[in-house]
């Protein structure tokens, strides 16, 4: 009876509890698992294949080559970023010319035998445009590199400033980047945009090559060869599709080379896998330029120290003393040295005065180029483009003349009044003939190197056909142009400097140590 | 007559005695059982320093109370630094191993949110919100060089470390941030780590369907699925943070600011983060 009314007291003390406990708790909370954490130490990323850079041997170049780097239009690197390239360029004995202002470009573009245009973004004009062209057609090399984390601007519409200015540049080599980057989420070297590719074809820019990494790059649009690409799973960030994207490509001259990366040739970048060697590769690439220097060049024609030879005929004078002396001068500039030989040396480009008809010696030279002179009389016969651009009066007097000149793209010239300069290219030197009817007029085509303008001159591949004692009656502004005033102090003229028009005339005369008396 | 008097003066004073004032103690007694209490903690600002202090400290009050049976997370957020983004994921995690842990997206989760959300046992979201941007980002550290006026003991003391050793860290914190999501959502997931790695954000109907996210739904049925979980009935919520008199973070200098004074989306410190910089002013910034 006591236990019952103990039980009766529990129950109606605990019903209230239990109630409120029911009405609050349905049911009591278990974990049925044990939650997760990530493996933190158990994540590495792999350090990606150190290539062992071996530094080019240092070599001695046959002839001059000259690579200009252009920083002239609002390129977005230093010189100091690319400094592998340049270290190995320097290494080979290679003069490295960096146009840092647009009126830098075109000159020192005439210099050199290899161009260098990393991420532009001002824009070229047509005529650096067509001068570009140009240098490619005549055996000039051109490395442009583009590069998709190079930009001035954090904004997206922006950043495109750098692929339309390169595109512009290629749009006649018919190649083009891309305005996307490329990727690969499954195998990279430690980034999704850090991507590896690989070789497209066996060639010289490809050789000892198995794997490269690209650090954030533009694919390239190209019908002509590839040289590097990506693997199946290397995307376009512009589609998110893929698959052997050109990454780096040559134009069908061969001469162009686009890459899509220049985070690869930077420090530290460029010693991962056989990145050094691609480099190394494209010194080789830029160092071969077989350019064929012409007149389009003038008066940048030489890449090596010249030796003038006088043919029978030209004495050492006072007047040509002078000239040669200016010439040594200007050309000191460019470091190549002007020296008088008595015959043709090894190592040097020459520069042959000699009076028309021509000797033995310079017939050598001239027949090569199909350059002859006969005494018959025979008349003028032009092609259609010459035609079209030799001057009227030079056409008609030309007629029914007695001694002429068959001349390569010219046909037959007569010889008065004329004076030409021919070009022969030969493996080990560069000749340049100049021929007059005498002296006088052999000294005023040399001066045409001290105005270093052929604008009297009609301009062909291998042959620039002058107007004689045109010095006498033209002057020539600052920018090389000819101003049709007479000129009254012709010793001005003769001194040459146009630049140091105010100066006194010089009296220099040629260095001693360099100029050799015949 | 007295006898039965006597009877029903004992029946009253028994009835009192075994029944009412056992009940009147019972119901005192029961009165001491608190109400269930589901704890509310917001994620409205971006994760430093500041706001992923008051996310642990309301994490902890949470684990540490045993009125609180279940958390629900509110997440509006486009994340933040690494580090105070897994501290919040693991004390999350911690918690959700004694309670359960409801996310609710309303608006953002984000890169450093949505690695917080794996923390939890289910994510809701509200159908217009955005969810994911895995990933990490960072810049690189200067490029080490050497002073005239400074000297320093190695070549990284006053650099910290190499680039390249930087690029691979974010890679780690990218493959730490796969691996929660793996561990967060499991089976669920119907994409691979692979794609989720490539950083794209999806609208919440899209992360339903990719297995990001367990239902589309609003806060009240993100609270009713905990309690369901926490098999409470008639609880209370509370705002942890209110509770905690945590001051607001809103207004914090996360971000820079721009020559005109205004939010540019970048954070102000330099640093690795799990953030999402939404696509503002037209650009990248």
């Amino acid at each position: 009876m006591k236990n019952k009314k103990i039980l009766i007291f529990l129950l109606f003390f605990t019903l209230p509890i239990i109630g409120r406990l029911l009405w609050f708790y349905q049911g009591i909370y278990f974990r049925n698992s044990k939650a997760n954490y990530p493996v933190y130490e158990n994540l590495t990323i792999p350090l990606p294949a150190l290539s062992t850079p071996v530094p080019s041997a240092p070599a001695e170049l046959e002839k001059k080559v000259t690579v200009l780097i252009d920083q002239s239009h609002g390129n977005l690197f230093t010189v100091a970023e690319i400094e592998p390239l340049f270290s190995d360029l320097i290494l080979r004995g290679v003069e490295i010319l960096v146009a840092d202002t647009e009126s830098d470009f075109e000159p020192m573009l005439r210099k050199s035998d290899a161009l260098i245009v990393i991420t532009p973004t001002d824009p070229y004009t047509s005529e650096e445009i067509e001068n570009v062209e140009e240098f490619v057609a005549r055996g000039g090399k051109m490395v442009v590199i583009a590069d998709p984390t190079r930009s001035d601007s954090e904004y997206q519409d922006d950043r495109e400033e750098s692929v339309i200015q390169t595109n512009q540049l290629l749009q006649t080599f018919l190649i083009s980047f891309n305005n996307d980057y490329v990727y690969n989420i499954s195998e990279n070297e430690g980034n999704f945009r850090n991507v590896f590719v690989y070789p497209a074809r066996y060639s010289d820019l490809t050789k000892n090559l198995t794997s490269l990494v690209f650090y954030g790059a533009h694919s390239v649009a190209t019908s002509a060869e590839s040289v590097i690409e990506g693997d199946q799973k290397t995307l376009s960030s512009l589609t998110d599709t893929g698959g052997n994207l050109s990454l780096s490509a040559l134009d069908e001259s061969g001469n162009v080379l686009v890459i899509g990366d220049l985070t690869f040739m930077t420090n530290p970048f460029y010693q991962v896998a056989d990145n050094y060697q691609f480099i190394q590769n494209i010194t080789d690439f830029l160092i071969n330029s077989f350019r064929v220097k012409n007149f389009y060049d003038f008066p940048d024609l030489f890449t090596r120290d010249i030796g003038v030879i006088l043919s029978e005929g030209i004495t050492l004078d006072d007047d040509l003393l002078k000239v040669l002396s200016n010439l040594q001068r200007n050309f000191e500039l460019d470091d190549i040295a002007v020296t008088i030989l008595k015959e043709p040396t090894d190592g040097f480009d020459e520069i042959i005065i000699g009076i028309y008809p021509p000797g033995e010696e310079l017939r050598t030279i001239t027949d090569a180029i199909g350059f002859y002179y006969s005494e018959a009389n025979h008349p003028l016969t032009t092609t259609p483009t010459t035609e079209e651009e030799l001057r009227e009066d030079t056409v008609t007097e030309s007629v029914g003349a007695t001694n002429y000149f068959t001349v390569p793209e010219f046909g037959s010239i007569q010889a008065e009044d004329f004076g030409f300069l021919i070009i022969n290219h030969s493996d080990k030197k560069i000749q340049l003939v100049l021929l007059a009817d005498n002296q006088e007029n052999c000294i005023n085509l040399l001066e045409l190197f001290v105005t270093g303008s052929l604008e009297r001159c009609f301009v062909g591949k291998n042959v620039a056909i002058c107007e004689l004692d045109i010095q006498k009656n033209h002057d020539y502004d600052y920018e090389g142009g000819l101003i049709e005033d007479n000129l009254e102090n012709e010793d001005n003229l003769l001194n040459g400097d146009l630049e140091t028009e105010s100066t006194p005339e010089t009296t220099q005369t040629p260095n001693p140590t360099k100029t050799e008396q015949p | 007559m007295p006898s039965n008097q006597s009877d029903d003066r004992f029946g009253i004073s028994k009835l009192i005695l075994y029944i009412f004032i056992p009940c009147i103690l019972g119901m005192i007694l029961a009165a001491f059982i608190p109400q269930p209490i589901i704890g509310l903690i917001e994620l409205r600002d971006p994760i430093d320093n500041k706001s992923g202090r008051a996310l642990t400290e309301q994490i902890q009050y949470a684990y540490d109370n045993n009125h609180i049976k279940a958390v629900v997370l509110i997440i509006d957020c486009p994340g933040g630094t690494v580090n105070d983004t897994e501290l919040g994921f693991l004390e999350l995690n911690r918690l959700r191993e004694r309670k359960p842990v409801i996310a609710i997206v309303q608006g953002l989760s984000a890169s450093g949110a949505y690695y917080i959300s794996m923390a939890a046992d289910e994510i809701i979201s509200n159908p217009s919100a955005m969810i994911g941007n895995v990933g990490v980002i960072g810049q690189l550290p200067a490029v080490p060089i050497i002073l005239e006026e400074i000297y320093s003991t190695g070549p990284y003391k006053l650099w910290g470390q190499a680039r390249d050793t930087y690029v691979r860290q974010i890679e780690i914190m990218k493959e730490d941030f796969l691996q929660a999501v793996e561990f967060g959502r499991g089976e669920n997931l119907a994409i691979t780590l692979e794609e989720i790695s490539r950083g794209e954000i999806y609208s919440a109907n899209e992360g339903l369907k990719l297995g990001l996210i367990d239902a589309l739904g609003a806060q009240s049925n993100a609270i009713e699925l905990a309690a369901q979980k926490a098999h409470i009935a008639h609880y209370r919520t509370v705002h942890l943070d209110e509770e905690l008199n945590q001051e607001n973070n809103m207004g914090s200098s996360f971000f820079a600011l721009d020559e005109n004074g205004e939010i540019t989306g970048y954070p102000k410190e330099p640093g690795f983060y799990y953030l999402y910089i939404p696509d503002i002013k037209g650009g990248l910034r």
